[in-house]
């Protein structure tokens, strides 16, 4: 395969373990990763491939079915137009070309039987920072060959993505949003400012370039438990917004957090995108939660964000 | 022990503020054995929750969280490991043990007795995967980060910033001046705990 500038093996997340400071790591976008999964009849906990902005490319040696989800880009089968969002089945010796998305960051690739990592703590996901579970604990180079689970049997039917669930993505995200324990409510108008992602952006968060309020002894909060999601308010005046891959504990001011309905999407934030807050109480979020989820799982049997 | 102040942390965390260690470690313990949380994330001085919104609602779960605080967390740290570590402290293992020494206007050996006088605990892990805040440090000792972090600090290695000792599971970047280095296996990537230290643990650490 050509991996491109991050390609990595992702699973199902590293659940239960913040506490030893073992972030959750897998998919930055986990719809996506779940329906490129159901379209090969895998689990949505298995091992696909998470590629970053394309291109990315890889012969395939044995017959499988595989799908793509999340951020569109050209993508071609032996040189024909594949498409996204249904089953496509391969033979030995095809070769599958995913190009540059021209909207959203990241491309889920599925395999049926899923692919063989490293398993950490009961995840075959990738930690990319401490070099943990995935493909020996780092990123796709070009050369590797990965393999899948023996002995799992192929999807029989193509199978297409309702298109309820296909999320659009554009250059503007508009996330739900609630107040984090160190919001203060004054100054700049957290929820109707629009903030631009900067070129630092990875698994591990997206720093948001605009106006943020200003908080008093910004530096010296007691390290605390955080969680993907958060925006934190680091001295230099930047909001960083955590993604799967983030520390388990930070002391920067956390100023509002992303709702678990809508972090799916932080995954597709590219650098140069507009961001903005919507806000939202406990028990909104809590309503947009399970709405999003009963749609998901209306296909995806079981499935939880 | 007094009711900690709880905080919500966005749509599906809730923080306990609570400065002792002995309560936020009993309180983390309490807690993650009643199976009800998702993430038990023990702070400097806060215990968070992380729970799925869609299985326990919001008021709930913070009905559920006060009650847990109310319940039986007495027991302080009946139980927690002691753990022994010997530490190197040679030039190649403690590259910033002299300059720490000197901010407090001693020699190296002074400053590691007096470090020995303390009695240590792991307060929490966080920062990178096993990296243990160790707290109990002579409140005397001076001494601040680096001003230029280290791209790669090994594992093993033991950092010193006032009141605190940060002791580094795995190989990886950091600020903290290094004034030690312990062989023994911290991180052991098969075992299904992996890491030998775990919050609440006393340390006692063999300068050699």
């Amino acid at each position: 395969m050509n991996a491109g500038p991050q390609a990595t093996l992702q699973g199902n997340q590293r659940a239960g373990y913040r506490y030893s400071g073992i972030p959750s790591s897998g998919p930055a976008d986990l719809i996506s990763h779940a329906i490129a999964n159901r379209l090969v009849g895998n689990h949505a906990s298995e091992s696909g491939i998470e590629i970053t902005y394309g291109p990315f490319s890889a012969e395939f040696r044995a017959p499988a079915a595989i799908a793509l989800a999340g951020a569109v880009a050209p993508t071609s089968l032996n040189g024909r137009m594949a498409s996204f969002h249904e089953t496509v089945f391969v033979k030995q010796g095809d070769f599958l070309e995913v190009g540059r998305p021209d909207h959203g960051l990241r491309t889920y690739l599925a395999i049926s039987g899923g692919i063989v990592g490293d398993e950490f703590l009961e995840s075959g996901s990738t930690y990319l920072p401490a070099g943990l579970g995935g493909f020996g604990g780092r990123a796709l180079r070009s050369g590797d060959v990965v393999e899948t689970s023996p002995g799992t049997e192929m999807a029989l039917g193509r199978e297409r993505t309702p298109d309820a669930l296909k999320f659009p993505l554009g250059n503007s995200f508009a996330l739900r949003a609630s107040e984090g324990p160190d919001y203060t409510g004054g100054g700049v108008p957290l929820w109707t400012e629009q903030y631009k992602a900067t070129r630092r952006a990875s698994r591990i968060g997206i720093e948001l370039d605009g106006a943020f309020p200003e908080i008093d002894a910004i530096a010296n909060l007691p390290s605390a438990g955080i969680f993907p999601g958060a925006l934190q308010l680091p001295p230099q005046g930047r909001g960083f917004l955590l993604l799967p891959d983030c520390q388990t504990t930070g002391g920067y001011p956390h100023i509002l957090q992303v709702n678990r309905s809508d972090r799916h999407l932080l995954g597709q934030i590219r650098p140069g995108d507009s961001v903005m807050f919507l806000h939202r109480t406990r028990e909104q979020a809590a309503g947009d939660l399970m709405k999003k989820q009963e749609l998901i799982a209306s296909w995806i049997h079981g499935f939880r964000l | 022990m007094r009711t900690p102040v709880i905080v919500p942390c966005g749509d599906d965390a809730l923080r306990l503020v609570t400065r002792a260690t002995e309560d936020r470690q009993a309180i983390a313990r309490a807690l993650r054995g009643s199976g009800i949380w998702d993430e038990v994330v023990i702070g400097r001085e806060s215990v968070t929750v992380q729970f799925d919104p869609s299985a326990l609602g919001p008021a709930k779960a913070l009905d559920m969280l006060k009650r847990a605080v109310k319940a039986d967390i007495e027991a302080a740290l009946v139980g927690a490991p002691v753990l022994k570590l010997r530490v190197r402290s040679d030039e190649t293992n403690a590259p910033d043990l002299a300059d720490c020494a000197a901010a407090n206007n001693c020699s190296g050996n002074e400053f590691l007795n007096t470090l020995g006088r303390s009695t240590l605990r792991v307060d929490m892990l966080g920062f990178a995967p096993g990296f243990a805040y160790v707290s109990g440090v002579d409140p005397n000792l001076m001494g601040g980060r680096l001003d230029h972090p280290r791209q790669r600090v090994r594992a093993g290695s033991i950092g010193f910033i006032k009141g605190y000792l940060g002791i580094y599971a795995l190989d990886g970047p950091g600020g903290w001046p290094i004034i030690g280095r312990t062989d023994a296996t911290l991180f052991d990537k098969a075992a299904s705990d992996p890491f030998l230290l775990s919050p609440g643990a006393e340390v006692q650490i063999e300068w050699t």
